[in-house]
């Protein structure tokens, strides 16, 4: 009965999300001309397919698809070592001006990053890091950004003092409690925290927007985006090339299920 | 670490790839949709390379037009900017007052191979910054009225004409306007208003009213043929109900009513005749926006121009000539970009014609007659603002005489304080 | 002498676990921050060299009726949105919390909006919201026959904005999840035990394990409700009448559009100023609430 009365939530709350997802991809595979028809029907008379490929050959999607995959993938390793470090550094180890150092951390993120765009800019383009995807990857492997730090630290906060103090009986210095206590058990938030970062940067629109130049380095969330302009936006190319940009992401959200599931095994630690 | 310095070795290669042996490379900073995009680089690009071996383009491209002004003012401020940048008439103005783009007018007078007779002269009217031009036009189109013949042949109405004035044309509209249902909630508007600020000035200026004098130094908003061009405008939507209060909204949403057939007309300009062969399903013309105590339309453009501090102006300028001359005119009505702004091709017979093209076509050409760039002063960022105490207006929410004292009373204060 | 020298090499090993973010701090954040700090006292175009202005940015601040407008604006956001999300982010992830069948498929469906790209999100909402054509309203005119105009009404632009941004809240949920997870069973098995109904082990056990995630997602909801720009830069610019006119979009339209950088500076020291304040109040405050483990 519960049970029942769960998944009836779950149906109705997951169609509710379904729905503009469902009218995405309804509209990718109608025809041009009846995008905009009034009360166009969830599925179209007609199924143009075609959508398909002309979305995904009227740009050099390759490129962006190589770029992106680049700048993902070595951001989120970036992310997800630099982050943990720094954050079992706050949590687990004392030492003087943590609590400052922290609340410095935090304040990073009050800044609203319109404002330091320009000197920011500045600073990579001193480097003659503009235009290569150096800007949008190297700064994650220094410490990962603040929203992945505290949350970290708030998962490295819950481990029980007793496991940690068992490794260190066990003659664990940090960084073996690190490897052995902390990662082990904060895999959820692990996981959490590697979604977030490839999902991240693979929807990122504004860094690759101002640190790229030639074609040579744009991302496919730039690529999405011009398909809409002022004079007119083409509806029909930009979801399919939506739905293609989406799908690979939401497979591999899919298939790293299992580590959001799995959880950590307290076994007989109290009492 | 390892990792990092090999992604420093990949990452890095990019730019230096472009730095091309013993050519001068110039950078051309430009917006592009797909479609453009394909034409610069299979097109303009190479084209332009065949005929100058000397010069290599490598073009920065926004995809899609969001932030590209902030993305060109972070060029600026690293002090990397573009040799030369596509501009529109909402853009181009601020920069040119700024004194950041050349003077082209000197180089446009000595250069032989170029005449600016060559180019319509209400474009270049509206790019000249205090009487010097700082570009060459590339392409632009006038605002006409756009149609749905569908409807006006299904309510047995007589296509709008040349003589239209606004009284016919409110007459039709209210024919147009359908509540099927009689649930006071029009199925079907007869127009759609918009708030842009390049759209409500035509009936300022329709009425006989002026937004700015003529030397730019003072706002006119609140003499009464101004109030009541804009009333009347706003009011199509707001108290005659035929237009929905709705088109005021996000910017699209009037493009996409038009072709949903849920609206019988509305201003627009040729730039949208490329989504709109692709999206309409109905037949529709074009015809010249309705008179009242003169005829008067909006203009809109993109240029190119020559930023300021570029190390090879003349480069610069061989490369400006040609994105607004004769073959890129030709890509350029190809690619479906509206009408070139170089004359001797836009006004050859039949070259604007394509197979989709309506029958009334040369409606934007004869606009070019009456057509003005919308109020561009020197002070456009701040007068930009000032533009979004017009919404209460278009919201209907206050009295249109007190939103254009406030407009007039703010704008008046911004020509005064900076000028 | 033996627990001195121990803590030293903790606070050795503590300051080189979190070297990689002083490092990164000192290279890439600290310096355009405090270039924008200094802007705050200058004018500057981005185009022309900076003025020295005093504190005429921070005057300015005081008397510009937009700014006080979107700080309204941008509050009322944040007052809405933030509960609402985080309530319906916390149910979702209640409900998934199951070793149910189908769980990896909702959990994937809930977030499938985060993971949606900003373009098309932003154009399909605009899209469901379009007063004449969108879905939104073809139902509701099965009820009404005047169905709100949505982003072109001063009154209904906002919430709009707020329904969009539940449509997020898988982010969040995710989160949750995480924190559910790491509850021991063990705690719920023994509260069973000692006879709680499940209302009580959600009240006695789940929120006070869970407290220190919700503590997180709270704290970075109120961070980020404040600077939320992209949906209204993109669907509304501001509009209409400034209804959703935010505190960022307008910071940005100040940079960007009107060319005021060193105002958006000030603008952004005082956005800080407000954020630190709220944030060192939920720091100071969950001391009451949140158990670390």
């Amino acid at each position: 009965m519960k049970t029942a009365l769960r998944y009836i939530c779950l149906i109705a709350l997951g169609f509710l999300f379904l729905i503009p997802f469902l009218w995405m991809v309804s509209t990718s595979l109608t025809p041009a001309n009846q995008v905009m028809a009034i009360n166009r029907p969830w599925i179209p008379e007609r199924l143009e397919w075609r959508n398909y490929p002309q979305a995904l050959t009227v740009l050099p999607f390759h490129i962006f698809l190589k770029n992106t995959l680049i700048v993902t993938s070595l951001a989120l390793i970036g992310q997800v070592v630099s982050a943990s470090l720094v954050a079992f550094g706050f949590a687990r180890l004392r030492f003087r001006g943590r609590d400052a150092l922290f609340v410095l951390v935090i304040s990073t993120m009050m800044i609203p990053a319109q404002v330091t765009l320009i000197p920011t800019f500045i600073l990579f383009a001193r480097l003659h890091w503009i235009d290569t995807l150096r800007p949008l990857i190297v700064p994650a492997f220094f410490g990962g950004g603040a929203f992945y730090i505290f949350l970290l630290r708030q998962f490295f906060l819950t481990i029980p003092g007793e496991l940690e103090d068992a490794a260190k009986i066990d003659g664990c210095g940090p960084l073996g409690v690190f490897r052995t206590v902390a990662i082990p058990l904060a895999k959820p938030a692990l996981a959490t925290v590697a979604v977030f970062s490839f999902v991240g940067h693979w929807n990122d629109f504004l860094g690759p927007l101002i640190y790229t130049q030639s074609v040579e380095t744009k991302t496919l969330a730039l690529g999405l985006n011009s398909f809409r302009s002022l004079h007119g936006t083409q509806y029909h190319l930009l979801m399919a090339a939506s739905v293609c940009v989406l799908l690979p992401v939401l497979l591999i959200f899919f298939a790293a299920q299992r580590y959001f599931v799995r959880g950590m095994v307290f076994s007989g630690i109290k009492g | 670490m390892l990792v990092l310095a090999a992604l420093c070795a990949y990452g890095g290669c990019a730019r230096h790839l472009a730095q091309d042996e013993g050519r001068i490379v110039i950078e051309w900073y430009a917006p592009a949709t797909p479609e453009f995009l394909k034409l610069y680089r299979e097109e303009f690009i190479p084209e332009f390379e065949r005929q100058h071996p000397d010069i290599k383009i490598r073009l920065n491209a926004s995809l899609g037009d969001t932030g590209y002004d902030a993305k060109l003012l972070t060029l600026i401020a690293g002090d990397i900017p573009p040799d030369v940048v596509h501009f529109t008439q909402v853009d181009y103005p601020y920069f040119a007052a700024k004194g950041l783009l050349l003077d082209v007018e000197f180089l446009a007078e000595s250069d032989p191979s170029l005449s600016l007779q060559d180019y319509f002269a209400p474009v270049l009217d509206g790019m000249r910054v205090k009487g010097r031009l700082y570009g060459l036009p590339s392409d632009f189109s006038t605002i006409v009225l756009f149609y749905n013949r569908d409807l006006f042949d299904h309510a047995n109405l007589a296509y709008p004409s040349a003589n239209w004035t606004w009284d016919d044309f409110v007459r039709a509209a209210r024919r147009l306007t359908v509540d099927e249902n009689g649930d006071g909630n029009p199925e079907q508007f007869g127009f759609v208003t918009q708030n842009s600020y390049n759209r409500w000035p035509a009936w300022v200026w329709a009425n006989g009213g002026s937004i700015l004098d003529r030397s730019e130094s003072r706002c006119l908003m609140d003499k009464p043929a101004a109030v009541e061009g804009l009333r009347f405008y706003t009011e199509l939507a707001t108290r005659m109900h035929v237009a929905p209060a709705s088109g005021q909204g996000a910017g699209q949403s009037a493009d996409d009513l038009f072709a949903s057939g849920r609206v019988a007309m509305i201003c627009n300009s040729r730039y949208a005749y490329k989504s709109m062969f692709n999206m309409i399903p109905f037949k529709w013309d074009v015809a010249p926006p309705p008179r009242q105590v003169r005829r008067a339309t909006t203009l809109i453009w993109g240029c190119n121009a020559i930023v300021r501090t570029t190390r090879h102006p003349k480069q610069s300028w061989e490369f400006l000539k040609f994105l607004s001359g004769r073959e890129a005119a030709f890509a350029n009505i190809k690619a479906g970009n509206a009408i070139p702004a170089y004359k001797p091709v836009a006004l050859a017979p039949g070259a604007l014609k394509g197979p989709q093209t309506p029958e009334h076509d040369s409606a934007f050409l004869e606009a070019v007659a009456y057509a003005r760039t919308a109020p561009t002063p020197v002070q456009f960022a701040d007068y930009s603002e000032a533009l979004t105490i017009l919404d209460d207006a278009f919201l209907g929410i206050r009295p249109v005489e007190d939103v254009c004292k406030e407009f007039t009373r703010t704008v008046n204060q911004v020509l005064r304080e900076r000028p | 002498m033996k627990t001195t020298s121990l803590s030293r090499r903790e606070a050795l090993a503590g300051w080189l676990f979190v070297s990689p973010w002083v490092l990164g701090f000192v290279i890439f954040a600290a310096g355009p921050i405090l270039f924008s700090l200094g802007l705050s006292f200058a004018h500057w175009d981005a185009i022309t060299r900076p003025e020295f202005a005093g504190l005429d940015n921070y005057r300015r601040l005081a008397r510009d009726p937009l700014l006080i407008k979107s700080l309204i604006n941008t509050a009322y956001y944040a007052v809405v949105s933030v509960p609402m999300g985080l309530c319906l982010a916390l149910g979702l992830a209640l409900l998934l919390n199951q070793k149910l069948r189908a769980m990896g498929l909702f959990r994937t469906l809930f977030y499938l909006p985060s993971v949606t790209s900003g373009v098309a999100t932003m154009m399909l909402w605009m899209w469901l919201f379009n007063p004449e054509l969108g879905l939104i309203n073809r139902f509701l005119r099965l009820f009404t026959k005047h169905p709100p105009l949505w982003l072109s009404d001063v009154h209904w632009a906002m919430p709009a904005l707020i329904l969009m941004s539940l449509w997020g809240a898988g982010g969040a949920m995710l989160i949750f999840l995480a924190g559910l997870q790491n509850i021991p069973e063990e705690l719920y098995e023994a509260s069973t035990l000692d006879g709680a109904g499940s209302l009580q082990q959600f009240r006695h056990v789940t929120i006070p394990l869970l407290s220190p995630v919700i503590f997180f997602n709270f704290v970075m909801a109120v961070i980020a409700s404040f600077q939320v720009f992209t949906a209204a830069f993109i669907m509304t610019n501001g509009g209409p009448s400034h209804a959703t006119l935010l505190y960022v979009l307008y910071l940005f339209q100040n940079a960007f559009v009107y060319f005021r950088l060193g105002y958006a500076s000030a603008m952004a020291w005082l956005l800080f100023v407000i954020i630190l304040f709220l944030t060192l109040l939920n720091f100071r405050l969950s001391k009451r609430w949140v158990h670390y483990g």
